[in-house]
């Protein structure tokens, strides 16, 4: 486990310049064509406070006008976006690494333990109830629904154990599908039941960053600072839990309050990500695993660049719907039919084991 | 060194709660090779469960006697991360599903002694060399563990836990798909540290002649009880045997092996 941190930070430094290169391209692109130095001015004088919007923007003909309509489009249309986009796909993977760590299988991803299920639950109870006016009851909703399904699941897996209970990674995957499958049959019902709303489910469950607000970029980023740092605290347990619970154990890891700890914060992570876009899948389990063939499976390196990495292909996936394409598409559509047959790929390829 | 003390333990979700461990007490000393054995099921990986303090006995202790820690700690009342630097443990071969290189999962046998954030030391890195070299694991170090075969990782796995430095050593069923060349090997390396190290060595076997072989003293036990235990020469004994495992055998000093063997009657007719 001699990673060189120069490396680590050599990685970590390249995708962040990355992203913030494409945050800064994507938000220059859209329906309304704004130059790069136009979105730089913008950017400056509205975050850094230096005025200089005054100097003009862009063609000097411009009215006042056309300029407040600008900063209205990259403030609070296209930034928000791009930004709870970035944080929801950092989220996602992060989470996906987390579970394919703590369930000892490659293969697992936030949705595997019917976390998503959950908050797709929960969300179609607050559009059924019409409660959706308001725009907070549907992430709430959602995030109680996962919130929900994650103890019922807990519990599943902890009853019929010994004295001495431990969250075995079959059990906890087992008690997830179960659980899945029961939520997947109401959200079912609840879509027949729904009348003229169940458009609005349907849509909502296959995942849009559209009309995302300032509220939902700082909700997010406080969940995904806490996850970041909770799962680099317990990145290297992560390690030794791949040995096996009992080795793990001898090695000094409490493996069942690390596995309690990181399975809430990798659930958390994927109910606040569902509650705020819909469910988008294929990123959690696909990108640790693009991530895992370039840095190895050490949880230390994986887990800040998978992060990063989540961030970029989901913002990229998301500007290709929002910007490329002539007709927006649903983002949850278009990575699991990107991630889908790239995923087939590597499975054929023999890589996952 | 380790004691347990009338250490009993049952699976609460059987219908029936017959204990797996029955009222065991056992003494194991320093610069000892000890060998449990018995019947698949009689309760061997849990007892060493129990005493590497993974499982909770649902009554009685287990006792750590060693330099560092007081004088007849409850093994359980000290730190999960400070028990690995007394104990170490070699499980039966687990599949590891994410491709770590060989090199690392030696390195993970030094968790204990590395701070959170820190880089393993130069003492560290040694270490591992050194085990690395004293296991006969060098070239394929930088393999994936992930491509090995199942006794070539278990070989990986023993120098992890060797590596893992601790005065206890723990092994079950360590040598169970390790062709006899290396479990001679590994053996005679074990037994050299219990010998010059003063280290004590506590191995569940099913080869009844490995561990008469290498073992100082053999425990039997049969349905969560010790039947008998004590010095090799003393209780590799015909009706001791015959009794634990319901098998016809014979037992005889081999002086090539420098032991009491045990000799099976095949088929014939």
């Amino acid at each position: 486990m001699n990673i060189s941190s120069k490396s680590t930070k050599a990685i970590v430094f390249i995708l962040l310049i990355l992203l913030t290169g494409l945050i800064i391209i994507s938000a220059r692109m859209g329906y309304v064509d704004i130059s790069l130095i136009d979105i730089f001015k913008i950017i400056v004088s509205k975050f850094i406070g230096i005025d200089v919007l005054t100097q003009g923007v862009g063609n000097s003909a411009l009215s006042d006008d056309i300029i407040n309509s600008w900063i209205t489009i990259v403030i609070d249309v296209r930034l928000p976006r791009i930004l709870t986009c970035v944080i929801v796909g950092a989220a996602l993977s992060l989470s996906g690494v987390i579970f394919q760590g703590i369930l000892l299988n490659p293969l697992a991803d936030p949705y595997t333990l019917g976390v998503s299920a959950g908050a797709a639950f929960g969300a179609s109870i607050a559009i059924l109830l019409n409660l959706g006016a308001s725009f907070v009851s549907v992430p709430l909703f959602a995030f109680a629904g996962a919130s929900l399904t994650l103890f019922v699941v807990i519990f599943l897996s902890t009853t019929g154990q010994s004295s001495y209970p431990t969250l075995s990674s079959n059990n906890l995957i087992l008690s997830g599908i179960i659980v899945a499958a029961i939520l997947s049959a109401g959200i079912s019902f609840l879509k027949y039941v729904a009348d003229e709303q169940v458009a609005v489910i349907i849509f909502w469950l296959m995942g849009s960053f559209a009309s995302k607000t300032w509220i939902d970029v700082a909700v997010t980023l406080i969940f995904l600072l806490i996850g970041s740092v909770i799962s680099i605290i317990f990145a290297r347990d992560l390690n030794l839990i791949s040995l096996g619970e009992r080795s793990a154990s001898t090695l000094g890891v409490d493996t069942k309050r690390v596995t309690l700890i990181l399975l809430i914060t990798g659930s958390m992570l994927a109910a606040v990500s569902v509650s705020v876009s819909g469910i988008i899948g294929f990123v959690g389990l696909l990108v640790p695993h693009m991530v895992r063939f370039i840095t190895g499976p050490d949880n230390r390196l994986l887990i800040p660049v998978a992060t990063i990495a989540g961030a970029l292909l989901l913002l990229l996936a998301d500007t290709i719907t929002r910007a490329v394409l002539p007709h927006e598409i649903p983002i949850g559509v278009l990575t699991a039919l990107i991630g889908g047959p790239v995923f087939c790929w590597i499975f054929k390829q023999g890589n996952i084991r | 060194m380790i004691e347990a003390k009338n250490i009993t333990f049952a699976y609460q979700t059987l219908p029936l709660v017959t204990p797996v461990v029955k009222d065991v007490s056992l003494k194991f000393e320093a610069g000892k090779f000890y060998s449990i054995l018995g019947p698949n099921g009689c309760g061997k990986t849990t007892l060493l469960d129990l005493m590497i303090g993974h499982l909770k006995p649902t009554s009685g202790k287990v006792l750590l006697n060693l330099n560092g820690v007081s004088h007849g700690t409850d093994i359980l009342s000290i730190d999960r991360r400070e028990t690995a630097k007394y104990i170490s443990l070699v499980a039966q071969n687990y599949s590891i599903n994410f491709p770590f290189t060989v090199k690392e999962v030696v390195m993970m046998g030094r968790h204990p002694y590395i701070g959170r954030f820190s880089n393993p030391s130069k003492d560290d890195i040694e270490i591992v060399n050194r085990v690395i070299e004293q296991t006969e694991i060098r070239n394929f170090a930088n393999r994936k563990i992930t491509d090995l075969s199942g006794g070539e990782r278990q070989r990986c796995l023993f120098a992890r836990a060797l590596s893992q430095d601790t005065p206890l050593l723990f092994l079950d069923e360590a040598f169970s798909n390790m062709d006899i060349n290396h479990t001679i090997r590994l053996l005679n390396l074990v037994k050299k540290e219990v010998k010059e190290r003063n280290r004590t060595v506590v191995s569940v076997f099913h080869d009844i002649n490995i561990a008469a072989i290498w073992s100082d003293e053999l425990i039997f036990m049969q349905n969560g009880e010790i039947v008998c235990s004590g010095k090799t020469d003393d209780v590799m004994d015909e009706n001791i045997i015959e009794r634990v495992f319901h098998v016809k055998l014979r037992v005889e000093y081999n002086p090539y092996s420098n032991s009491k063997l045990a000799y099976f009657k095949g088929y014939n007719g």
